[in-house]
């Protein structure tokens, strides 16, 4: 049980040494006075398009109450919680991202990680969202280097919303950056070192390696221990010293398997967000939606540099 | 000392409004009035300093930058972790402008940061036990605080402020007319501010102990020095090689000490050189050894390291002020320096006679 300290004792409030009779029986609860949140160190974080959005809503997405629940309401309380969590202790000035993986192998932290992680992936997702968003094909590096992973941009977007689609439960899918994992630059050019990837998160999992004990990429309820084993350890242990042998995979700060991540573009699939608009069977018309208004202009500006020159295409 | 200005006496709204937006630095300060301007800042006070005084031969260019390129995999990882940093870094909530320590280092504030606030947040008004004061510090002193028979005196900070910019100003006004000023700081954690702060106003810096007798005997400790002829774009000039043999050391023209108490000899010495002397004192220091004091704490590293890191920043200003005044023209560097321009023919046998012998000069700052 989490039992929240009185941040000054009771005496402090009383205004004279001598109290009545009456008010000396009375609780000490009644006397005492939790002080309200003087000085918060997290704040909800202003989005570009506020304004446009809380008086509009998002045009083609949300109406004006289902942005009010999705973000004006829901990121307040993650706030509150974060505060609420981090509030005295040396870690409240601490971004969501870095709250993530320094508590990602903490259960003990569990909430703190799953208010900070889920603050990150809400914010992340309506920082791509705009009122009058710009069309990918006036973007056509980033267009480009999509279609040398994924072939064609409709490949992309029925992978991805198929994914969405079939996810049982909430979570988030990514579209990431991710480098490969042998370093060996492949077809001898030292560009073609990554390439796109999609990623799933389920709850409040995060995309990034560095906390990839709680990347939740897949529903443990449909696996059985060798699969998830094989999730967990992408590469079995070689040899008895060194980076890739059974202790020095237990060591090592990434999970096995990770590698650079870069998200640049998210969807929440969270009940929340789109039941007051698109009903309890609306989760696919909402994924088709969403693509209609993602912003390609502010995920260019997310998308590395190494991605967006043209790399050879990657037999993997 | 403050002086208002004359908008004032005319009325408190002759003042424009300041702007909505603050700075981060100044979140939660009070506003302050503006300060003394010197009619006479612009004064030149060597007699015969103008722009001919110097002869500047041509100066070698400066090594090239190294190239980053294209295809190299360590750049390509730095680039793809500081895009990363960038993009993701800040994203799920908005954290409220908080202290943060190293800040203090890597990017310290300047004069017009001081604010009461900014000192008290650093323990600056937090002097010493009261039976160990100096009472010549009465006139800085605010009071006296603390229980249990351990009272200790406070600092006045208003007094503090008006002292630090004041010595703000000094060093600025000294780093523009080309001087050099020497940062003193040795006590322990104090070596990085103290370099900080003589890198930013190009001086120099010290930060263990003072070898007695460097200024007042200093043909002798800092005889092996090398010396160089810079022009007034900074830029090393060759040629001075022979003049420069017989040359003692310079000599700093201000020098900042951080913790006076330790430092009573360096103080000493730059007193009978007649060189002005800046210095954080204590309510246990004696103000009488120092030119410009501070009143501030000088057992707070935060403290110290504040007023090294605005010193510097008031230095680099001076430096930046100088830098444009000579790429214009004007020269107001001290030219007393008694160097004869080299002759010309003599310059190619020199080189050569170099080249030949391979002179190995110590470093300046070797002992």
């Amino acid at each position: 049980m989490i039992t929240r300290r009185l941040l000054r004792p009771a005496s402090a409030f009383a205004s004279s040494g001598w109290t009545c009779t009456a008010c000396a029986r009375a609780s000490i609860i009644s006397q005492t006075r939790i002080p309200q949140q003087q000085k918060r160190a997290h704040h909800v974080p202003p989005l570009t398009y506020d304004e446009t959005f809380t008086r509009a809503g998002i045009p083609g997405l949300l109406s004006p109450h289902g942005y009010l629940i999705a973000w004006s309401d829901y990121q307040e309380s993650l706030v509150n919680k974060l505060n609420e969590l981090t509030a005295g202790e040396p870690i409240e000035h601490a971004q969501t991202k870095d709250l993530a993986i320094q508590f990602a192998r903490d259960p003990m932290s569990a909430s703190l990680f799953n208010h900070a992680s889920m603050a990150h992936n809400n914010h992340f997702f309506f920082s791509t969202l705009a009122p009058v968003p710009l069309s990918l094909e006036k973007v056509p590096s980033l267009k480009q280097s999509l279609c040398n992973t994924f072939g064609t941009i409709d490949t992309l977007k029925a992978t991805m919303l198929d994914t969405a689609a079939t996810m049982f439960g909430p979570g988030y899918v990514w579209l990431v950056w991710a480098r490969n994992l042998d370093n060996a630059p492949v077809g001898g050019s030292s560009k073609s070192r990554g390439s796109w990837r999609i990623l799933t998160t389920y709850l409040a999992g995060t995309p990034y390696p560095e906390a990839g004990y709680r990347q939740q990429g897949i529903d443990a309820n449909n696996q059985n221990a060798h699969s998830y084993n094989d999730y967990m350890k992408a590469t079995p242990p070689v040899g008895m010293f060194g980076a890739h042998s059974k202790s020095g995979q237990e060591q090592a700060k990434m999970p096995p398997g990770g590698t650079q991540v870069l998200p640049v573009l998210c969807v929440n699939t969270w009940e929340h967000v789109w039941l007051r608009d698109y009903g309890i069977n609306g989760k696919r018309k909402y994924l088709a939606d969403w693509w209609g208004v993602i912003d390609w202009g502010l995920v260019e500006q997310k998308t590395p540099t190494e991605a967006s020159h043209p790399v050879e295409f990657i037999r993997s | 000392m403050i002086l208002r200005s004359l908008l004032l006496r005319q009325g408190r709204f002759a003042l424009p409004r300041s702007t909505l937006i603050r700075p981060f630095r100044r979140y939660l300060a009070s506003q302050i009035e503006e300060t003394y301007t010197n009619p006479h800042q612009h004064q030149q006070f060597i007699a015969g300093a103008d722009g001919d005084a110097t002869k500047s031969q041509a100066a070698t260019s400066l090594s090239a930058e190294s190239e980053v390129l294209d295809n190299d995999p360590v750049a390509l990882n730095y680039a793809l972790q500081q895009h990363s940093k960038a993009v993701t870094g800040k994203i799920g909530s908005m954290v409220e402008p908080h202290y943060r320590p190293h800040e203090l280092l890597s990017n310290p504030p300047s004069p017009k940061d001081i604010t009461l606030e900014l000192l008290m947040a650093s323990q600056s008004h937090i002097g010493h036990s009261t039976s160990l004061w100096h009472p010549a510090n009465a006139k800085y002193i605010f009071g006296v605080r603390g229980e249990d028979g351990h009272p200790i005196h406070i600092i006045s900070l208003d007094v503090t402020a008006a002292h630090l910019r004041r010595a703000c100003k000094v060093v600025s006004g000294v780093t523009e007319r080309g001087g050099l000023v020497l940062f003193v700081g040795s006590r322990e954690g104090q070596a990085r501010c103290v370099v900080n702060a003589a890198s930013m106003s190009k001086g120099c810096h010290l930060f263990t102990k003072w070898i007695p007798g460097t200024i007042t005997n200093g043909q002798q400790i800092l005889g092996k020095c090398k010396k160089k002829v810079v022009n007034h774009k900074d830029e090393e000039v060759k040629g001075f090689e022979d003049q420069l043999i017989q040359k003692a050391a310079v000599k700093p023209d201000l020098v900042v000490c951080l913790n006076p108490l330790e430092n009573y000899v360096l103080l000493h010495e730059c007193a009978l050189n007649n060189i002005p002397t800046v210095g954080i004192v204590d309510t246990d220091v004696n103000p009488t050894w120092i030119t410009y004091p501070i009143p501030a704490n000088d057992d707070s590293l935060r403290c110290v390291q504040l007023i090294a890191g605005v010193l510097g920043r008031a230095g680099q200003e001076g430096q930046a002020v100088r830098r444009e005044l000579a790429l214009t023209g004007q020269l107001p560097a001290r030219q007393d320096h008694g160097l004869e321009p080299p002759a010309e023919q003599e310059t190619d046998e020199r080189n050569s006679r170099d080249k030949e012998h391979g002179r190995n000069l110590l470093q300046a700052g070797d002992v």
